[in-house]
């Protein structure tokens, strides 16, 4: 049985990126065993574990994970569809532009947590306010990144669809929306990224769900272990929702230079290469 | 078949690129616009392919008058090749075309065997060589078979060998298809191999200096020894200064669609004209 050579590239990478982690919690839990941190602020590994298996097998861990995921992904959709919506008009009329864009900016500007008194008062403590301030966090990366891909599309690829006498609607669709995708998706990661911070301000602002609310009671009820398993807990699934976008990203963008890894970027091809290459 | 008369044009700032420009193309002619940098031979080609506009004077194609929009018999190979990266080869060459994506195919594995890329279609345009790349943009603008194929400076990015393998592919497309090629350089040997008639351009903003009509049977050849006196005179007229330019071109600008120096005598067998 053989391994195709970007399989065994994938695992060797995976297991130089464990290393670390794997020995600072090592390390971690000896100290701890030791005695070195006191374990009522910092508690070991196993008991972290401990205490999140309990609440795995009771199940209110899947119910504290899943409302945040919700939240989070509700609020990534809506922040992302209308900074793809806005960052799209405002890069293709100019007009727009002036009328918007300088209001869109200084409210940019505006620290996110300032919004959660306003959001309370309107909405309540309930899901629509935090769904909504995460939804703010995340629209401002999307827009404008969607807005500098659309606006900075290369003309001279533009003058080739000219050239073709391609209708208005047929350059946006054939080259201005490829050619700015490598820079929408840098903004839906960083507005991914933002979405998770927002999640947890929305959280501590007073939730009866998620983990948010964990790390609240694990700090009202000192409990440590609660604390720090939440984190490590965000780190996680951050990595995985990056995941995610990334994979999708290299799927729709692997023509992209980012992605220049020539020697497994060559799909198979009838004949010799090297015999059929007269302009090399 | 194309004709240009008394075209000017005037950048946005004020800046004048050429002015009462006038040649005429007849079909199947390799017409070089032969000029230095700076006298606006590249706009005048964007004028005529009709992705800027001229101030006043005419462009007509076939006898009649190129309104605003690009003409459907025109096509254009850049300086550069501007393939869309996201787009494998065979959908880069197709990409003009209104087809059900097999005829599409079909029509891009073509063109692109006479080219010399078969087997690259799924190939993207990172993957490609600058000489490769060239070649994708000149069977993507052949795909749709134009009758006038603009060139703007073609093979000017790319190495002197790449550079002549290519030139000599131009010449092998157009003596299957005939097809008309006004061609910018600022190459005189380009000029001289690949043109049966060069349109030297001269001065800021730039003007018709001389239209060179080559000698027949003198086209088309590397041996430049043999086109040494017809050079010489291309020299001559780019060394002239603004002032005598002037004069000249208020002789020669009205007629000037025909060609006013026709250099069709026959070329002494021993040519000894130094400092070339």
């Amino acid at each position: 049985m053989s391994v195709s050579p970007s399989a065994r590239r994938l695992v060797q990478r995976v297991l130089v990126g464990i290393v670390i982690p794997v020995v600072v919690v090592v390390l971690w839990q000896i100290l701890c065993q030791r005695g070195v941190f006191p374990s009522d602020l910092l508690p070991a590994p196993s008991a972290i574990c401990q205490a999140f298996l309990a609440m795995g097998s009771n199940g209110t861990l899947w119910a504290d994970v899943d409302a945040t995921c919700v939240r989070l992904v509700l609020g990534f959709v809506f922040g992302a569809l209308a900074g793809l919506v806005l960052g799209a008009l405002v890069g293709f009329f100019e007009t727009l532009e002036w009328l918007i864009d300088p209001m869109i900016q200084s409210v940019r500007s505006v620290p996110s947590l300032a919004w959660v008194p306003l959001f309370i008062l309107w909405m309540g403590i309930g899901e629509g306010s935090k769904i909504t301030l995460i939804a703010v966090g995340v629209f401002f990366p999307v827009y404008l990144a969607t807005m500098n891909g659309i606006r900075y599309v290369d003309r001279k690829l533009l003058e080739v669809g000219q050239v073709f006498r391609f209708p208005r609607w047929k350059l946006i669709w054939r080259i201005t929306i490829p050619s700015s995708l490598p820079a929408i998706f840098t903004g839906l990661r960083a507005g991914l990224g933002l979405g998770w911070m927002f999640v947890v301000a929305a959280e501590l602002m007073g939730a009866s769900q998620g983990l948010g609310y964990l790390l609240e009671t694990g700090q009202n009820t000192y409990a440590p272990e609660l604390i720090v398993g939440s984190i490590v807990l965000f780190a996680i699934l951050g990595k995985v929702s990056d995941g995610i976008l990334r994979v999708l990203e290299r799927r729709l963008l692997h023509w992209h230079d980012s992605f220049g890894n020539r020697e497994t970027g060559w799909p198979q091809t009838r004949g010799s290469l090297d015999t059929q290459a007269p302009g090399h | 078949m194309l004709e240009i008369r008394e075209l000017t044009k005037v950048f946005k700032n004020g800046k004048v690129a050429f002015e009462d420009i006038s040649f005429r193309v007849g079909p199947g002619d390799i017409v070089g616009i032969l000029g230095p940098s700076g006298c606006g031979k590249s706009t005048l080609l964007r004028v005529i392919a009709g992705l800027e506009q001229a101030e006043s004077g005419v462009v007509s194609f076939y006898g009649q008058q190129a309104g605003s929009q690009i003409q459907d018999a025109v096509g254009v190979i850049f300086q550069e090749p501007r393939l869309m990266p996201w787009l494998p080869v065979s959908d880069n060459v197709s990409f003009g075309l209104q087809a059900s994506r097999k005829t599409r195919h079909q029509e891009a594995s073509a063109i692109l065997e006479k080219v010399g890329l078969r087997g690259y279609e799924l190939f993207y345009p990172r993957q490609l060589s600058g000489g490769m790349a060239q070649r994708v943009a000149i069977a993507r603008a052949l795909v749709a078979s134009p009758d006038i194929l603009l060139l703007d400076e073609p093979f000017s990015a790319l190495d002197a060998f790449t550079r002549m393998q290519l030139q000599d592919l131009l010449l092998e497309i157009w003596a299957e298809n005939r097809c008309t090629l006004p061609l910018v350089t600022h190459d005189i040997d380009e000029a001289l191999y690949l043109c049966n008639t060069i349109v030297v351009m001269q001065g800021q903003p730039g003007r018709v200096a001389e239209v060179v009509t080559l000698p027949a049977d003198r086209l088309h050849t590397r041996d430049l020894e043999s086109l040494a006196d017809v050079k010489k005179s291309i020299f001559n007229i780019l060394k002239l200064q603004g002032a005598s330019l002037a004069s000249r071109q208020s002789r020669t600008a009205p007629q000037s669609t025909g060609s006013s120096l026709t250099v069709s005598e026959p070329i002494p067998s021993n040519t000894t004209s130094g400092g070339m």
